[in-house]
């Protein structure tokens, strides 16, 4: 039984977070429980048709190394030196913008054989990678560029391999194609082809300028110094004009339901619906974050009770909210055969949360099953991250704690309100092929 | 009695109790962590297909699957309460998984410890099945196989392990297939479980936060002693080192064909095993890691890209080093890759490379001190390797350049190496 439910949560460190340049924010977390020093970079951008596949690419590309070390095989060569310090570089979405993520993690010094200084080089290679990039200099090997492009057409392609994945993105994709949230976090395979070295130039400048920068130093080390280079390397970044908002569009409700049918050589069909979410203060978010934890959120929930173990449909069938965006998920695999009955259960069991038929057991459970994964969120430098990140985009500071005696507060009429407060938009299906209903 | 286990390299303790149960507890308390991680093994997992209960019994085989599908079993209860609904009342997240050589229960939390371990040690004792609960759960493990048949990176390490194993049942799915649960019973379920699910057969580990004294007390009180006339016996036929074939292929719905590579190596335990691991280990780092001269040269001639990676595979009786990614030319990766091989077993390691792998390495291994999980399961996948948590650790500080050097000339043999590839469909 492979059903892990992902909350998350309140910590009894201290969290620091400054401005040290325009839009540029500094949070440093300090804790002697971990073995390592983690640099973490975010630069969050608006997506758009337009940029998404340039600035996608550029994580990838400061792998490539930096002035004085242009040399990726060297770079990692470095890295393995300074005790396989782990230079992590991603693209993920929040909403409608796109977040460019590096980070570094390293032991801490204490740790070393040597006891060498090895948090401090991790952090200055991840400095320069950022403000030297090895692709702006005049000698980079243009080849790097085209396998780099190369690369992210094959990954974006490759999501095909992952049906469960790909039948959630597939769903978005349809839901908001008429919004940015809509567009693919890479981009798209035509824009990556055609990018150009001027288009990778004009879409570093745009981030350092006009990116919100948020660097999180997590650890057990001394930030004080890490804190104190950052804001030399990027006092230089001075004349900034970083976007005001990270706030997304908002559709509330759903006017009709869209059908969107896929067929490939699959023996399991893949079953996405998306659902409008009809809140606009975070008190009723936190109303639809209950609710979609009751409703299909842990293995007590009304989907999992009834659609897997009641009715056997499925492995799998849960939902997921995206607070940031307001859009709630349910997501299932079935045999075709199935589809329609699982359908109709999956409606079924949010009309019953509607009705209020559940009982104040199945409330509290819920309310305690939240709060104890969030609180775990405290135990890992990378998961504090995505937590406090997480978090400013809906514009708040609240710790993992803090939030969920706010779900405490949620009562059985707003489980109930919000539940109706959300309206189907659109059902994805991934079928194999010649199945006909 | 606890005994108290110390590394001053990490400055980390923990402690281990041979209980008089048969159980082996290993706590390993976290102080300022949130989360407890509790994990409740057995041995036994998808390879133990033939065995017996005692010295004197005759060994059966039983059909594919059978360890997976009472993992899923064991979440109900006589009393048609089921674990998840005890859980749910001490908040704790619970789960369980199978894999070749073991069955895992386990539970999260951040407060009502010592409630979510009764549940989880009183759960896992109190077998119930009928045959209606067992028919129930053909339908929902008919999908979770479905689910795995259309995922490449299963299919496409299943077929690699089809292609090195002749006889080993790591060849075979975890799951096993439709037809092969379709045979399960509630007697069936009852006899596997009466043999691999003796305390004697079992262990316990815990990391993070809890009380290691309190967690001591409720094994005492809940932890029904072993029975010793039964005792867990699986036959592993014979191995041979050669490849069953040496490619294998298949279609799927992907973008780009996937592939895996193994090299069979010879199977050792204990002490050995965890050299052999950490040697090898190095070893492919210098071979195949992000600073060698062979993922430069694949990655620049667009054989392979990021996803690129490899992994050690050991358990009872089987021994592999495997490699996985995409490529448009998988065979081209196989031939650079076993050039690579054959280049370093010529032209020796030189001893920087040596030097800067092993950091890298050891660096994985402490960085993996920081993590609740992590710990508890290298707890338990030590202990099921008969060495204690810290081995690994040490024996990674203490290989030498000489070391890696021996291990190399009698390893990753093209010879008894193959290859599975996943192509796209059209």
């Amino acid at each position: 039984m492979t059903i892990k439910f992902k909350g998350v949560q309140k910590m009894s460190v201290l969290l620091k977070r400054s401005e040290i340049g325009q839009g540029i924010h500094f949070t440093a977390i300090r804790d002697s429980r971990f073995k390592t020093n983690r640099l973490s970079f975010n630069f969050i951008l608006p997506l758009s048709k337009e940029t998404a596949s340039a600035y996608a690419i550029l994580p990838f590309l400061f792998r490539k190394g930096y002035r004085g070390c242009s040399d990726y095989t060297e770079l990692n060569q470095k890295l393995n030196r300074l005790y396989g310090a782990n230079l992590y570089t991603d693209v993920l979405k929040s909403g409608d913008f796109q977040v460019l993520n590096l980070s570094i993690s390293s032991i801490d010094d204490s740790f070393a054989l040597e006891k060498e200084a090895v948090s401090k080089e991790a952090a200055d290679i991840l400095c320069r990678l950022i403000r030297q990039p090895a692709f702006l200099l005049d000698d980079f090997d243009l080849s790097q560029f085209d396998l780099e492009k190369q690369a992210l057409v094959d990954a974006i392609e490759a999501e095909i391999n992952e049906k469960t994945s790909y039948a959630v993105q597939r769903m978005v994709a349809n839901m908001c194609a008429e919004e940015p949230y809509g567009i693919h976090r890479y981009g798209d395979v035509e824009s990556v082809k055609r990018l150009t070295m001027q288009d990778i130039a004009q879409a570093y400048g745009r981030a350092l300028k006009t990116a919100q920068i948020e660097i999180y130093s997590i650890g057990c080390g001394n930030a004080d110094e890490v804190a104190q280079q950052i804001e030399e390397d990027f006092s230089a970044l001075a004349e900034r004009s970083p976007a005001a908002s990270i706030d997304s569009k908002r559709v509330y409700r759903a006017l009709s339901v869209q059908t969107v049918e896929e067929s490939y050589s699959v023996n399991q069909a893949k079953l996405v619906m998306g659902f409008r979410v009809d809140a606009k203060t975070p008190e009723e978010m936190d109303q639809v974050r209950l609710m979609s934890l009751l409703y299909g959120g842990t293995p007590r929930s009304k989907l999992f009770m009834n659609v897997r173990e009641k009715l056997s449909l499925c492995y799998y069938c849960s939902s997921r909210l995206d607070r940031t965006k307001g859009i709630l998920y349910v997501n299932s695999g079935v045999e075709f055969a199935n589809v329609q009955k699982a359908k109709d259960e999956i409606l079924k069991q949010l009309e019953e949360v509607k009705a209020g038929h559940f009982t104040d057991e199945e409330l509290q459970e819920t309310k305690l099953m939240a709060a104890d994964s969030f609180k775990t969120v405290n135990d890992s430098p990378s998961s504090m991250e995505t937590w406090y990140l997480g978090q400013l985009f809906t514009h708040s500071e609240a710790s993992p704690e803090e939030e969920a005696e706010r779900l405490s507060q949620v009562t059985r009429e707003q489980v109930m309100e919000a539940a109706a407060k959300i309206t189907l938009d659109t059902v994805y299906l991934l079928k194999g092929e010649g199945e006909e209903a | 009695m606890i005994q108290e286990l110390k590394s001053e390299r990490l400055n980390e303790t923990y402690y281990r109790i041979d209980h008089p149960s048969g159980l082996t507890v290993l706590l390993y308390p976290m102080a300022g962590f949130s989360t407890a991680y509790a994990l409740y093994g057995t041995r036994y997992g998808s390879i133990d297909t033939t065995f017996r209960s005692g010295d004197n019994e005759e060994f059966i085989t039983v059909p594919e699957g059978v360890a997976h599908f009472l993992e899923h079993k064991l979440f109900e209860n006589e009393d048609g309460v089921d674990a998840f609904e005890l859980f749910a009342k001490t908040g704790a997240s619970a789960n369980a998984f199978t894999s070749f050589d073991r069955t895992c229960y386990e539970f999260t939390c951040t407060g009502h410890f010592e409630e979510s371990l009764e549940i989880l040690l009183n759960f896992v004792q109190s077998p119930y099945f009928t045959e209606k609960t067992v028919e129930k759960e053909q339908g929902i493990i008919g999908q979770e196989i479905r689910m795995l048949q259309d995922r490449p990176g299963w299919k496409v390490l299943f077929n690699l392990l089809n292609a090195l194993y002749v006889n080993h049942p790591v060849r075979v799915d975890i799951g096993g297939t439709v037809e092969s649960i379709a045979e399960i019973d509630a007697e069936l379920l009852y006899r596997c479980y009466r043999t691999f699910y003796n305390a004697n057969n079992m262990v316990l580990a815990i990391a993070g936060n809890f009380d290691y004294k309190k967690a001591a007390e409720i094994v005492d009180r809940c932890v029904k002693p072993a029975d010793s006339s039964l005792k867990a016996d699986s036959k592993m036929p014979a191995e041979p080192l050669e490849v069953a074939q040496k490619k294998i292929e298949d279609k799927l719905e992907v973008s780009v064909p996937l592939f895996n590579i193994g090299y069979k190596e010879l199977p050792v335990s204990g002490m050995n095993l965890v050299k052999a691991l950490a040697e090898l280990e190095i070893l492919v780092e210098i071979v195949t890691g992000e600073g060698s001269r062979f993922y430069r040269e694949a990655y620049d001639a667009s054989l392979i890209n990021s996803t690129f990676s490899s992994e050690l595979f050991t358990g009872p009786n089987y021994f592999a080093v495997l490699f996985d990614g995409e490529s448009r030319e998988p065979m081209k990766v196989y031939e650079a890759l076993n050039r690579a091989i054959s280049g370093f077993k010529k032209n020796g390691i030189l001893p920087d490379e040596f030097d800067t792998a092993k950091r890298a390495v050891y660096g994985r291994y402490v960085r993996g001190f920081n993590n609740v999980e992590n710990i508890s399961y290298s707890l338990i996948t030590a202990h099921f390797q008969n060495v204690g948590l810290y081995d690994m650790i040490e024996a990674v500080a203490a290989v030498t350049f000489d070391d890696v050097t021996k291990r190399l000339a009698g390893s990753m043999e093209e010879g008894r190496s193959a290859i599975s590839i996943v192509n796209p469909i059209q």
